[in-house]
């Protein structure tokens, strides 16, 4: 008696769905990108543990290093200036959430002031912004 | 006589066969460029400037000062960092009204309040004062 021999079955993996797969991805990174607009100071942030996540997208952000240069939209200012750009802002938009990204190591004097700036300007929601630890 | 068979004309059509690579490319872009980044903050709602003094009585107060030299004191007493969190959640137990002021020396790093701040939000005090300590 003659046996046949089974036939190979080839193997492949379909390839089919991969340009839907593509797009679902690159839809989805579409739109969770946010592009970096703003450089900012190069700052050490102070640590804490009960910091809460601040939704970048509607802050703005307060930059001071260690030397007390100040930054808003990575333009250069003086403190006396930083009320003016804020109350601009605070104008146009009255929840104005600040974010103030402060050098771990400035001198408390100068955040002192600048949060006076901020009240003057009633940009009265802040958000120390600080690296997450929990040490 | 023989029917001549006219030619059809060719359907236009648009290539489809480099969608996917064109997707594909975007994808890596989008990969590449994005990054996931989470902002901490310690929100904190500052008193405006027009708003009235309120007086508070003495004994809902508790003054937490932190240090030039490092050092944190409660009432004049020096604790160590992790005590203040015990010692407000202790005091807040007792009354609710409790007002926590933060009081931070001029010279003190910034850090040095982020310290007690953080401590405080995690005893759950709902009031808290932040202000430079004068003299």
């Amino acid at each position: 008696m003659r046996f046949r021999r089974s036939v190979a079955v080839e193997g492949g993996i379909p390839t089919g769905s991969m340009g839907d797969i593509v797009f679902l991805l690159l839809i989805f990174f579409m739109a969770t990108t946010i592009f970096k607009m703003e450089q900012g100071l190069e700052v050490q942030l102070p640590r804490a543990e009960s910091g809460v996540q601040v939704p970048r997208e509607r802050v703005t952000h307060v930059w001071m290093n260690k030397l007390g240069d100040i930054t808003i939209d990575d333009r250069y200012l003086t403190v006396s200036a930083v009320g003016a750009v804020l109350a601009q802002k605070v104008r146009e938009n009255p929840q104005l959430l600040v974010g103030v990204n402060l050098d771990a190591g400035l001198a408390y004097e100068r955040v002192d002031d600048l949060l006076l700036r901020l009240r003057e300007v009633n940009a009265i929601n802040v958000s120390f912004t600080n690296e997450f630890s929990t040490d | 006589m023989a029917k001549i068979k006219r030619p059809r004309p060719p359907v236009p059509e648009i290539s489809q066969a480099s969608v996917a690579d064109v997707a594909f490319l975007l994808l890596v872009f989008f990969i590449a460029t994005t990054t996931f980044e989470t902002e901490y903050g310690i929100p904190v709602l500052l008193p405006g400037m027009e708003g009235k003094a309120v007086k508070v009585k003495r004994e809902n107060v508790i003054t937490v000062r932190a240090a030039a030299d490092g050092m944190v004191y409660i009432e004049s007493v020096p604790v160590s960092l992790r005590d203040v969190r015990t010692r407000v959640r202790t005091e807040l137990d007792l009354n609710d009204q409790l007002i926590v002021t933060i009081e931070t020396d001029g010279d003190a790093a910034y850090q040095q309040m982020v310290d007690v701040l953080d401590e405080v939000k995690a005893a759950g005090a709902p009031r808290f004062s932040i202000r430079k300590r004068i003299g």
